[in-house]
């Protein structure tokens, strides 16, 4: 299996107020092609920041301070792929919504109320597929291939689609977009791309997709926005779909929906490879394959879905398993004592000491490097060097 | 078994004013008519999607708002024929003595915790509400409850911000166990909690009900923290009870479609537990303008007919008549389940699209 995600030691520390507070302290994983890794943890362990982080969006205090993301669209070239840390910013504009897309968890905050639904998925598609649009209408595609259906625009503006096709960022365009009656010459890239929007609301399964398109998003149920920001983040076709608690708000019944249509789609081959991260632990043994178990800014286990939840290694991941209610819950359930360290001075050694019923002296003083101690099953703990 | 509170074809409905004379036009029927028999001593869970009415019905027994039509009745130690408490006022209702005898845990501790307040005085408010507690006895009162709920005297002078989420929830349930309370409504208690504090929470309230022959009405969407918990779960639909049994026999039979496509549901860490699901279609109802017939039959698979029509009661089952449902076909449904279940051996998913 070929790695499309490959993180090494990644870094990220956050200046505050209060002191330094360091996020992610060497965070490596990978993800393989064609696959999906969970990622899970409680709240504040750095999830959320690892995802950012890949995609370059950690906010203001935050720093990506060492480490690399290799990232390889391709499956056949055994190439390491890019490292997207030592890419441009135009570079990672490009590639975000395109190659890599995000879903964030609060469908509310992540859709824009005074705009239409066919308007912000079509926005993605203004955004990476301009020229195949304008091609499309200028009659100069070649391949065939009915990407957008719709295609007509008033011909009187024909010499600024050439324009625009061939030099962009041409002064003249700068000038019409000014202009008052002139300013939507380009209305027909926005309405083939909506009219694409409504064939991608279709294969989510949303009835009256064609309806939908001209509401907006308070018309809309929890369940029907996350399918629309779903939508939005499969627009421009991506190889990679990273899912930061995607269906942490919706209720039980529609989260089956979502998880259902998520796995539906990867049968299908729209997504091919999906980064999940989510608390719930149920969640990733439903839709996994492989998955990372995070603690206070380090991955301490990672493996296969199977192996980590039936033969779990570390004395964290085993402690989270047992303090989920189970549908055989027998006896009491078992609590971690004490809370989550503060990052801003995290405990020496293994961060997870403090609380562990098997810290040794070892433990306290130096990090435990990753081990391997099964087939594509990685622990970090002294128990098993 | 001892009854506390009965309530009575409950409702609530919340108006909604519109036009130029602000006249009401319509009402969102968040709760439309339930009875419930809560005994002395039981964790009855309620369960259900968000917007069903579950945090409505929490708020209505505890008198939170004003029900809009039918009764609350409740059952004192002393007075075995029950009070009308529906349409007390407050004075009536400190005549009684019922004033801390009901409390309530809400859902995001770091908003029902005043931050201007100190610990002490938080705890305190209660005792203070309720009269006839001395200084001294309130001091001595709080000491004793943050012991209880696992936190020390060092944390009596701090702000609700110096705790973190769990803290903040033990010293609203400590808050909630002031005034020796008999019933306390948890309406989501551990949904803003990470799944480990959450474990410490729900242990700590189980030692709580112990320990004080607590009653509690345990609102949650989550259903295995219902069922660790409960003793008797309510499921609940749209403003309505759908079915509702002892945890036991509803884990184990559930009758209703709806109870049964929510625990399909349940995203499971065991790994022998991922198995065929019902995937309902489409998303709830609005409660302004409920479906006619059976509230459900809008998404579900099994409907008839007779679903569309006829409102169906809330009936015992035929084998145990502690399992009470609302479903015209309820002696059909498991037979139903199954024969989907059959067709999945060659399909291995099925799903209702």
């Amino acid at each position: 299996m070929t790695h499309i995600l490959d993180i090494k030691d990644l870094v990220t520390n956050f200046y505050t107020y209060e002191g330094v507070v360091k996020a992610l302290n060497k965070v490596s994983f990978h993800v393989n092609h064609g696959s999906t890794f969970g990622l899970v943890g409680e709240s504040g362990c750095g999830k959320s920041v690892t995802v950012r982080s890949i995609m370059q969006i950690v906010q203001s205090p935050g720093v990506i301070e060492g480490g690399e993301i290799h990232f390889s669209p391709d499956s056949d070239n055994g190439e390491t792929g890019i490292d997207l840390l030592k890419q441009t910013e135009r570079f990672m504009q490009d590639l975000r919504g395109n190659k890599i897309s995000m879903i964030f968890q609060e469908p509310n905050a992540a859709l824009n109320p005074i705009m239409t639904i066919g308007e912000q998925i079509a926005e993605s598609y203004v955004f990476h597929r301009k020229n195949q649009i304008i091609e499309k209408i200028l009659g100069l595609d070649r391949t065939g291939e009915n990407l957008f259906p719709k295609v007509s625009a008033n011909p009187l503006f024909l010499p600024l689609y050439h324009l625009a096709l061939h030099r962009p960022d041409a002064f003249l365009l700068e000038l019409i977009k000014k202009v008052p009656f002139l300013r939507n010459w380009d209305r027909a890239v926005l309405h083939t791309a909506i009219e694409k929007s409504v064939e991608l609301l279709a294969t989510l399964g949303i009835p009256n997709p064609d309806k939908i398109v001209h509401q907006y998003p308070h018309n809309l149920s929890g369940g029907m926005k996350q399918r629309v920001v779903i939508a939005i983040a499969l627009a421009s076709e991506p190889v990679l779909l990273i899912a930061d608690e995607a269906t942490s708000n919706l209720d039980v019944t529609v989260q089956a929906q979502i998880l259902d249509l998520l796995k539906d789609l990867k049968k299908k081959n729209i997504i091919s490879s999906i980064l999940l991260i989510t608390h719930d632990l149920g969640v990733v043994n439903e839709t996994c394959d492989r998955v990372g178990v995070m603690y206070a800014g380090n991955l301490c286990e990672v493996g296969k879905v199977t192996d980590l939840f039936e033969n779990p290694k570390h004395p964290y991941t085993k402690a989270l398993l047992d303090s989920v209610p189970k549908i055989r819950q027998i006896g009491d359930l078992k609590s971690i004592a004490g809370n989550v360290p503060n990052l801003v001075n995290p405990p020496l050694g293994c961060r997870f000491h403090p609380r562990c019923g098997h810290a040794m002296a070892k433990c306290k003083e130096v990090f435990p490097e990753m081990t391997i101690v099964d087939d594509d099953h990685e622990v970090a703990c002294y128990l098993y060097h | 078994m001892e009854k506390i509170l009965e309530l009575k074809k409950l409702k609530k409905h919340y108006p909604i004013h519109g036009g130029v004379l602000r006249r009401q036009l319509n009402s969102v029927k968040a709760l439309d008519g339930i009875d419930l028999t809560i005994n002395r001593g039981e964790c009855i869970g309620i369960v259900g999607e968000s917007g069903c009415g579950k945090t409505t019905t929490g708020k209505a027994v505890i008198k939170l708002h004003k029900s809009t039509d039918g009764q609350i009745i409740y059952y004192p130690k002393a007075e075995p024929g029950g009070i009308d408490i529906t349409r007390l006022s407050r004075s009536q209702v400190r005549k009684i003595g019922l004033t801390g005898k009901m409390q309530m845990v809400f859902q995001d501790p770091t908003t029902s915790l005043n931050p201007r307040m100190l610990i002490k005085n938080i705890i305190a408010e209660p005792m203070l509400a309720k009269g006839g507690f001395t200084a001294g006895q309130r001091h001595e009162k709080v000491l004793e409850l943050l012991n209880l709920v696992g936190l020390t005297k060092d944390h009596l002078l701090r702000y609700p911000h110096e705790f973190s989420g769990g803290q903040r929830q033990r010293i609203a349930v400590a808050r909630a166990i002031a005034t020796n309370p008999e019933l306390i409504v948890l309406d989501e208690p551990t949904s803003a909690l990470d799944v480990s504090v959450q474990a410490q929470i729900l242990n700590l309230l189980k030692k709580l009900k112990d320990e004080f022959n607590l009653t509690y009405i345990f609102i949650t969407h989550h259903l295995l923290v219902v069922k660790y918990i409960s003793t008797r779960i309510v499921v609940m639909y749209l403003g309505k009870i759908v079915e509702t049994a002892d945890t036991q026999s509803l884990f184990a039979h559930p009758l209703h479609p709806y109870t049964f496509a929510l625990f399909s549901g349940i995203p499971s860490t065991d790994a022998k537990d991922i198995s065929n699901r019902i995937v309902l279609k489409g998303d709830v109802p609005s409660p302004i303008d409920p479906p006619q017939g059976c509230r459900f039959h809008t998404r579900c698979p099994f409907s008839i007919n007779l679903c569309e029509q006829v409102e169906p009661a809330l009936e015992p089952a035929k084998d145990n008549l502690d399992h009470k449902v609302a479903c015209h076909r309820k002696d059909e449904v498991p037979d139903l389940i199954q024969d989907v279940y059959k067709k999945d051996a060659v399909k291995n998913q099925f799903a209702f699209k």
